[in-house]
């Protein structure tokens, strides 16, 4: 059996620094090849987690208008969510609340409460006097949001975000493998009786 | 070997691959090129993601992808949610070709897991990574795959079905029906089969149910898995996805051996029809230049709804005995050892190949291929240049094929369709009664194809009694 896949989502507003973010972590050029076309693209990772090897496969959204709305399809069984906004801009993180919604209703997640987001304060290397974001307003938010983990990072210096994105991993982890401790499967063998028109002319 | 390059050449099995991911894009199950899988589980991470966008931006739009045309290759998508399955495969092959093993794929998935299953899983936990639950199943999948190109009976949806003699088939037939005293245990019985290799010898079944052809190659895929193949007795639970996609049955498969084959002192058989007691099959009809003797296997399936194992088993038990009464085992033996008819045989001028399938009956027939350009220097072909043209004759079949049933979006169906390379001639041909595939040297006029396949034909009639199951037993 291959390595273990985790789905994982980054939302956030246009310019928060959502893609460098994942360039620096994943320290690879970026594609940007499916972005302009159908408003996603996606780096992986491999990366190692309580000794075991998985693959990351990071799901970048373009953050503009036009598709602000990636649909079901691009949503469904993530494993992890990651909102980011930018320290300095107090709008990104007023938006976090719909970002976060936004993320709920689309992948409809089966244990919603406890599903696991990450939220990134970015841009921490911009001259303090620019920042409209102080630590303790985002760590209140997500403590209201049922203690969600927060990092402030610099994707432009590389401040925590291997530490956040590790993070990211464990938890993703925790909540691909959290499906086996509530499993229903393997099914019992069922014996339906067949139907008195079974099969099929051929 | 001619110096003429052909152009069309990539149908190799082994270039086509296979991809199957959940609705999140979570990966299950692939078939990839060696070259390529040497090149990390990153890559196959990566096209998996993209297959799952390209997948998504159209499912947004409630619309479906079906394929993309990128010369030298066409991708071929098809979406049964909660799975999607892709095929990378020859762009000029038919698109069809593609679908058909696409979708004999998922059957092969639903066997293991049933349609219900599948959906509460995955749309309980859309993150679930289902190779948790096919990990057992990967190798069975991977090598039924590589067949499938080979595949007749895959192709046109039929049986493919033992030659043998018409009196030793209504035997095994025989064997297969329950004594009376046993009927009524017996009620939940799908149906009963002998099979030679991975031909049919004879399906008993109960008057209610009826036969389906991919039923029968999902259940022929599984008991000849390298896990089942082989064993006394195997009790497995499988789905049969159009008998119902949703439930879960039995299948009891029992690969029968010859109760004493070291004893020669068996009486001398009176009924056998060449007496070769204790010596070896007939070397006449061996296929390929291995010049091994083939060591055919016979399994007795049985099917079953409930899963009351003991019922099976000593049912399984009678009809064995029953098998082994009158040699005839060691008959179906000798048969499946000479199954391989040559083309000779028909002893038609210019006839390289052919496959026929009788519609009425569902079952496809085919000689051994013995070479196209191989006649006059005996042996000097070696397997790799004969599994070329084997391989790029399969493939014009294929092509003939889709355009006479128009799979592929063509405007009509044909009746004929005749093709021609530097090489071979394939002409198809199809009728009510019957669909005819035939090789020929492409020196013929078009004019001698039609008379080739109408010799053919006859040849068929003559031999029908002996190439088809008919009169199958219901009970």
């Amino acid at each position: 059996m291959g390595r273990v896949l985790l789905k994982v989502i980054i939302l956030g507003d246009s310019g928060v620094g959502k893609t460098s973010l994942m360039n620096q972590y994943v320290n690879k050029r970026f594609s940007n090849q499916y972005k302009a076309t159908i408003g996603a693209d996606f780096l992986t990772k491999e990366v190692m987690v309580d000794d075991r090897q998985v693959t990351m496969q990071l799901w970048d959204t373009a953050g503009q208008e036009r598709f602000q709305s990636l649909g079901v399809a691009f949503y469904r069984g993530a494993d992890c969510c990651v909102l980011v906004y930018d320290v300095n801009s107090a709008k990104s993180f007023d938006t976090l609340d719909s970002w976060r919604d936004e993320f709920l209703i689309q992948a409809n997640p089966q244990n919603a409460e406890n599903f696991p987001f990450v939220v990134l304060g970015n841009k921490i290397d911009v001259e303090e006097n620019k920042r409209q974001v102080t630590q303790k307003r985002a760590m209140a938010w997500c403590q209201a949001k049922g203690s969600i983990p927060y990092f402030e990072t610099s994707a432009k210096e590389a401040i925590n975000v291997e530490q956040a994105f590790q993070t990211i991993a464990k938890n993703a982890l925790q909540q691909e493998t959290d499906v086996e401790l509530y499993a229903d499967y393997p099914d019992p063998i069922r014996i339906d009786s067949p139907g008195p028109s079974g099969g099929c002319n051929c | 070997m001619g110096d003429v390059k052909y152009e069309p050449s990539s149908h190799k099995p082994a270039d086509r691959q296979y991809f199957v991911l959940t609705h999140a894009g979570k990966p299950v199950f692939t078939v990839r090129k060696q070259e390529e899988v040497d090149t990390g589980s990153d890559e196959v991470t990566n096209l998996i993601g993209v297959m799952h966008a390209l997948i998504s931006v159209f499912e947004d739009d409630q619309d479906k992808i079906r394929s993309i045309v990128a010369p030298p290759v066409r991708i071929t998508f098809t979406i049964r949610p909660p799975l999607y399955y892709v095929c990378v495969a020859p762009s000029n092959e038919p698109e069809s070709v593609a679908r058909i093993y696409l979708e004999h794929l998922h059957l092969l998935i639903l066997s293991v897991l049933t349609g219900s299953q599948l959906e509460r899983i995955l749309t309980r936990h859309t993150n679930f990574d289902l190779r948790r639950l096919l990990s057992g199943t990967t190798t069975m999948l991977q090598t039924h795959l590589l067949h499938l190109p080979t595949s007749f009976a895959i192709l046109t949806s039929s049986l493919n079905t033992l030659r043998l003699d018409a009196n030793l088939r209504l035997r095994a037939a025989d064997a297969l029906v329950p004594p009376p005293n046993m009927k009524s245990k017996l009620k939940d019985i799908l149906y009963a089969m002998v099979v030679v290799d991975d031909r049919v010898v004879t399906i008993a079944r109960p008057k209610k149910h009826t036969v389906h052809p991919a039923d029968i190659h999902v259940l022929l895929a599984t008991i000849g898995s390298p896990a089942v193949k082989g064993n006394t007795a195997s009790w497995l639970p499988i789905c049969l996805p159009k008998f119902n996609p949703n439930s879960l049955l039995h299948a009891y498969a029992s690969y029968l051996t010859l109760p004493d084959t070291a004893v020669p002192s068996q009486p001398a058989s009176t009924r056998q029809e060449e007496s070769t007691e204790g010596g070896e099959a007939p070397a006449d009809n061996e296929e390929g230049a291995t010049g091994e003797v083939h060591e055919p296997s016979v399994c007795l399936v049985i099917v079953s709804a409930s899963g009351d194992f003991e019922v099976v088993r000593q049912w399984a038990d009678v009809a064995t005995q029953r098998l082994n009464e009158a040699d005839t085992l060691k008959h179906l033996i000798k048969a499946g050892q000479k199954s391989a008819y040559s083309v000779d045989e028909l002893g038609i001028p210019g006839l390289r190949h052919f496959f026929y399938k009788s519609r009425a009956n569902v079952q496809v027939t085919a000689p051994a291929f013995e070479g196209i350009e191989s006649l006059g220097k005996e042996g000097e072909m070696d397997q790799i240049d004969r599994e070329e043209e084997w391989d790029r004759l399969l493939a014009l079949y294929r092509l003939v094929w889709d355009a006479i049933h128009a799979k592929s979006g063509q405007e009509c169906t044909l009746k004929l369709q005749y093709v021609r390379t530097e090489r071979v001639s394939v002409m198809g041909w199809i009728t009510q009664s019957f669909e005819i595939y035939i090789a020929l040297s492409p020196r013929l006029p078009k004019s001698a194809a039609v008379g080739a396949a109408n010799a053919v034909v006859k040849w068929m009639k003559q031999e029908e009694s002996r190439l088809f199951l008919k009169d199958a037993p219901v009970f």
